[in-house]
């Protein structure tokens, strides 16, 4: 079993590296020069000098500022030496942008003069590139926003719990409607319950999530005159309003999941009930809940899982569009404002934050399925 | 060429094969119900997206009268109304088709045929290079599928070409997984190991041998992503990543101004959502009784 784990995690951590990896590699084939398009996108200013280019370089991490004094704008020159160690001690990008606007810059109670500054942009070779990333992915640094100039890590705090509530609350109901939906089509297989359960699974798949979202909002907003809180109210604040809230949202998500999970349930107990062992547990006249829970559901319940786990990421991508049709303060309408105005940075993290959550649960589930499937757990 | 035709070989001319799709049709019918009535919705889709300019009343971004045809409800005139801008929103439907059509077919085309190539060699090598694919795959895998096509949409850019990259790059892991079960199974057979002592190249080897086994569970896996992959560009048409307006798309012309002026029309939102819905319905129907059909673990299971 801890054979098992390790080399679960091991492969989840060569896994995380590689999204990494390929989270690098994507942002740097865009056509083009990608600080140039950051910066030509509307919103911005007009004018795009050569030193804008070469600020966004830096601040998308495709470049490093290189500070100096600049020795012969001193009239006395001792000291200069620590005075130049002060200096490079700073933020260069914060120097590189007091250079470049004129302003004069306080380094540890002196206050220099930008003529008397260096600061010069050098372009980092790809292979440095790639390592400071993968070296600033592992510590969760992902420079700052774009948009809004600040570290993209505190702006995914903000968004974050929104769009945990609603997955912790569409996993729940996926189980607790998937479940049983599956189970009474496989127990009454061609009869009414049954084609009832599959119209209800194959509606789930067939029915994109945000079209449930928007289902929702137009019955809503006809019949009750409702409409979507523009103001989002975080759990601990108020817990049950809060559940009001995220009810429909992680309904819409959970609407396709429960058809997924449906099915599988039904395929997987319509094999297991064919078994000798059901057979028998029939034949010793134990009772229908008992034979279905303690002797089908307890073998069927292993495929579900896995798909359980593999349907994660599908509920991710359907969460980006219903937190767009609710108009809900979430990563996924922060992944989307990001997209659209090429906030590089933020993309860049949002994608390899998901791909981390993925993987997690995914592991999760291995190890579930390890621990509930005697097979692997004693190997 | 008759000459070169081994005696046990059982090849079929064409014609033979004209006549044998009829009843074949009506057994398909017959045995799933559910699946036909999936497939002919796939065939009607299809043809209207073939005919729309035949089909539609209007063009799909003519403002009628001007423009002041705003907002009619479904009627004789306009079937399904019209929207805010005073087009008429069956048209748009019709040509919505098109794209959903053209977008579906060709990402599933693209990503399926990838996933298949690429597994069917990898795994056929073995060794290293099965490794190296399958981490690759796992890395993809570990992407929430409209995630990467969003990311994939603002690296490369709005248009019909990208959103079919974009689209087609998710269902690459899944088909690669379902072709590699099937390689490593059809790799170690005898008539393999036939093969390879007769002395045929790794190159027939793959695609006499190999190959025509992967076929039943690559149609199984391509029909049941053609359903994900419209709702895919439903959705990034939606998120406003599609293609740029005024082109008819029914995942945009559902949101949007259709949102703002849902309580006044609604047949604004519902009319492209049904389409939507009404389409991957059809696909996933369709999907399932090819599977029913063509994967034996499964047959008879449900």
């Amino acid at each position: 079993m801890w054979v098992y784990i390790i080399k679960r995690l091991l492969l989840g951590v060569v896994t995380i590296y590689g999204v990494a990896t390929l989270v690098f590699f994507l942002m740097r084939v865009v056509p083009g020069d990608p600080a140039l398009i950051a910066l030509s996108e509307p919103g911005r200013d007009a004018r795009v000098s050569e030193q804008m280019v070469d600020a966004m370089r830096v601040r998308l991490g495709f470049a490093r500022v290189e500070v100096g004094l600049n020795r012969d704008a001193f009239e006395n020159r001792s000291g200069l030496d620590e005075l130049e160690a002060a200096l490079q001690a700073l933020d260069g990008e914060a120097v590189l942008n007091s250079v470049n606007s004129g302003a004069p810059l306080n380094v540890g109670g002196t206050i220099l003069k930008p003529k008397q500054v260096r600061a010069t942009v050098h372009r980092i070779p790809l292979l440095t590139q790639y390592l400071e990333w993968m070296w600033n992915s592992t510590r969760f640094e992902f420079g700052n926003s774009l948009k809004v100039n600040r570290p993209v890590v505190d702006e995914w705090m903000r968004f974050f719990p929104v769009t945990a509530s609603i997955v912790i609350l569409a996993a729940g109901m996926t189980l607790i409607a998937g479940l049983p939906i599956g189970i009474i089509s496989a127990i009454r297989q061609d009869r009414f319950a049954d084609y009832l359960g599959r119209i209800v699974s194959i509606a789930g798949l067939s029915l994109p999530s945000f079209w449930v979202a928007l289902l929702i909002i137009l019955g809503m907003v006809i019949w009750f005159g409702w409409l979507p809180p523009l103001e989002y109210v975080p759990v601990w604040e108020a817990p049950l309003q809060s559940l009001q809230q995220m009810f429909f949202p992680a309904f819409a998500v959970a609407f396709a999941q429960i058809g997924v999970i449906a099915r599988m349930t039904r395929s997987s107990m319509l094999e297991v009930l064919r078994e000798d062992y059901v057979t028998t547990a029939w034949s010793k006249g134990l009772a229908e809940s008992t034979v279905v829970t303690r002797h089908a559901l307890k073998n069927a319940f292993l495929p579900v899982l896995t798909v359980f786990g593999l349907q994660f990421g599908f509920a991710i991508g359907g969460l980006v569009v219903v937190e767009r049709a609710f108009n809900l303060p979430g990563l996924g309408n922060f992944l989307v404002d990001s997209v659209v105005f090429r906030d590089y940075n933020s993309i860049q993290a949002t994608l390899f934050a998901t791909a981390i959550f993925v993987t997690a649960a995914n592991l999760l589930v291995d190890l579930a399925y390890a621990w509930f499937n005697p097979r692997i757990r004693y190997t | 060429m008759p000459g070169s035709t081994p005696a046990y070989a059982t090849h079929r001319s064409w014609g033979e094969r004209l006549r044998l799709f009829g009843p074949a049709l009506v057994r398909f019918v017959r045995s799933k119900p559910l699946g036909a009535v999936g497939g002919l919705i796939v065939i009607v889709m299809f043809l209207v997206a073939v005919f729309a300019p035949w089909l539609a009343p209007y063009s799909p971004e003519e403002f009628i009268d001007g423009g002041s045809a705003r907002l009619h409800p479904p009627s004789w005139d306009y079937p399904m109304g019209t929207d805010n801008l005073g087009r008429d929103i069956l048209s748009r439907v019709i040509y919505g088709a098109q794209l959903s059509m053209l977008v579906g077919l060709l990402s599933t085309l693209f990503g399926t045929g990838l996933g298949a190539l690429v597994a069917l060699f990898s795994t056929y090598a073995g060794g290293r290079w099965d490794l190296i694919v399958q981490r690759l795959m796992d890395i993809l895998w570990s992407f929430p599928s409209l995630i990467i096509a969003v990311v994939i949409i603002a690296v490369l850019g709005r248009s019909t070409s990208n959103l079919v990259v974009a689209i087609g790059i998710v269902v690459i892991p899944s088909t690669a997984r379902v072709v590699r079960s099937t390689v490593l199974a059809v790799k170690e057979t005898e008539y393999v190991q036939a093969a390879r002592a007769a002395g045929a190249s790794h190159l027939r080897i793959i695609f006499r041998h190999v190959a025509p086994n992967c076929v039943a569970p690559y149609i199984v896996i391509a029909t049941a992503s053609l359903g994900g992959a419209i709702i895919t560009e439903a959705s990034l048409s939606f998120l406003g990543l599609g293609v740029p307006p005024p082109a008819p798309s029914w995942g945009r012309d559902l949101f949007g101004s259709a949102q703002k002026f849902a309580e006044l029309a609604p047949w604004m939102p519902i009319m492209p959502g049904i389409a939507i819905s009404v389409t991957v319905y059809g696909f996933n129907l369709f999907g399932d009784a090819i599977r029913d059909l063509l994967d034996p673990r499964l047959r008879g299971s449900r």
